[in-house]
């Protein structure tokens, strides 16, 4: 946690204004772009990533000065994206884990064989189509893929902003890689 | 897939940088022997190549500054909101005294008329609102009216108290007390406070008798 930072939130304790304005500017890229690559729509995005400051604002005393901020505030800005989506979109993903099952998806039962691809999958106008393909994946495995490889945080903070225990975060790393590469693969053989 | 859950568990290995050196070798090993793994762990690192590639997008300018307009609509909320889930004894004890005060003060609003002799001596009503002392009566002890008028034509030999009423005609030379006119809220609680006090401990003071207290319908 740097020293700015707690400095800081212990002048936003005291009800200063200008010192969580300051907070917001640091860290609204940040924040902001979570929320973007979980519910792609921007304006959508922008609302839940204000939503998140003003949280934060309002619950700044259950804070923890020796804990992490951005930890913090990511968690905040993850949780209501999650929130958001399963409000939004109660449909079912093809990548999701059956009910009851451990590992099983639906995609997995709809195609026992797997395509083999003969070339590469890398494209340089990749770009939307890539974010449309993360999009499609359950929020829990979108939002680990987002905080690791967009935002490079380290498996033990996503543990904290995900609430759930390393191993769990590495499992889905690995289940939203491997959804993702599933999708961008089938994407290729049919074009 | 024709490899084995260890080769795979393994490529993740490899693409958390998690290996040992010896499991990186066993890796190697495989991956140059086996065509569907190798093709499998190439499209992991792309895929991940990609997510990596993806850029940031630039926050809109008022971004800040329309957050910190939210934050000040609801401060005053908030700050209220916070400051009673941080003390919930003063949020009772607030919420007590607004209740009680409400309480007190519909009684001071409602009591009904009433007079009350404390000593000897007859009293009059002329109508609902007012109470006489006749000519020639003569009231040894205390006369208290409440939510009332008084009008004396006789004589008090003792103080009248007023709670919440006016005299008419009270001159002072047909008084020989004090006329103490309680028109305060506090000094009626006050005065009530006395009252029940004497009533718990039965404290019945040297020559206050009980004289029954005249039924303001009856006459």
């Amino acid at each position: 946690m740097s020293e700015i930072d707690k400095q800081l939130i212990k002048k936003v304790k005291k009800g200063n204004h200008e010192a969580f304005s300051r907070l917001v500017d640091l860290y609204k890229s940040q924040v902001y772009n979570i929320c973007l690559r979980m519910v792609k729509i921007p304006a959508e995005a922008e609302d839940l990533a204000q939503e998140a400051f003003i949280r934060a604002y309002t619950n700044i005393e259950k804070y923890e000065i020796d804990k992490k901020f951005s930890t913090w505030l990511y968690r905040i800005a993850t949780n209501l994206s999650i929130d958001y989506l399963r409000k939004k979109r109660p449909s079912v993903y093809l990548d999701a884990d059956l009910p009851g099952t451990e590992g099983v998806t639906a995609q997995s039962q709809l195609s026992s064989e797997e395509p083999l691809p003969e070339d590469k999958l890398v494209q340089k106008e990749a770009g939307e189509s890539l974010l449309d393909e993360i999009n499609q994946l359950p929020p829990k495995y979108r939002a680990a893929l987002v905080l690791k490889y967009m935002e490079d945080l380290s498996i033990k903070e996503m543990s904290e902003i995900l609430d759930i225990p390393v191993p769990t975060v590495k499992t889905r790393i690995h289940r939203g890689r491997e959804a993702l590469k599933e999708r961008l693969v089938s994407k290729k053989i049919k074009r | 897939m024709a490899c084995s859950n260890p080769i795979n568990q393994l490529i993740n290995k490899v693409l958390d940088q998690e290996t040992t050196e010896q499991e990186y070798h066993d890796f190697e090993e495989h991956i140059l022997a086996c065509k569907d793994c190798r093709e499998r762990f190439e499209q992991l690192r792309e895929t991940e190549q990609l997510l990596r590639s993806i850029k940031k997008v630039e926050v809109p300018d008022y971004f800040t500054e329309k957050v910190m307009q939210q934050i000040v609509r609801s401060k005053k909320e908030s700050r209220l909101i916070i400051w009673l889930k941080k003390h919930p004894f003063g949020t009772a004890a607030a919420l007590f005294i607004v209740l009680m005060a409400g309480y007190i003060f519909s009684l001071w609003e409602q009591t009904p008329f009433h007079a009350e002799v404390q000593g000897s001596g007859e009293i009059a009503y002329e109508d609902h609102q007012t109470v006489i002392v006749p000519k020639g009566e003569v009231i040894k002890g205390d006369l208290i009216v409440q939510n009332g008028k008084v009008k004396i034509e006789g004589k008090v030999d003792g103080d009248v108290i007023l709670i919440h009423s006016d005299s008419l005609l009270a001159s002072a030379g047909h008084v020989t007390g004090d006329i103490k006119e309680v028109n305060q809220i506090l000094e009626w609680i006050w005065y009530h406070l006395k009252q029940i006090f004497n009533k718990v401990f039965f404290i019945i003071l040297p020559g206050e008798k009980g004289i029954g207290v005249p039924n303001p319908l009856s006459f």
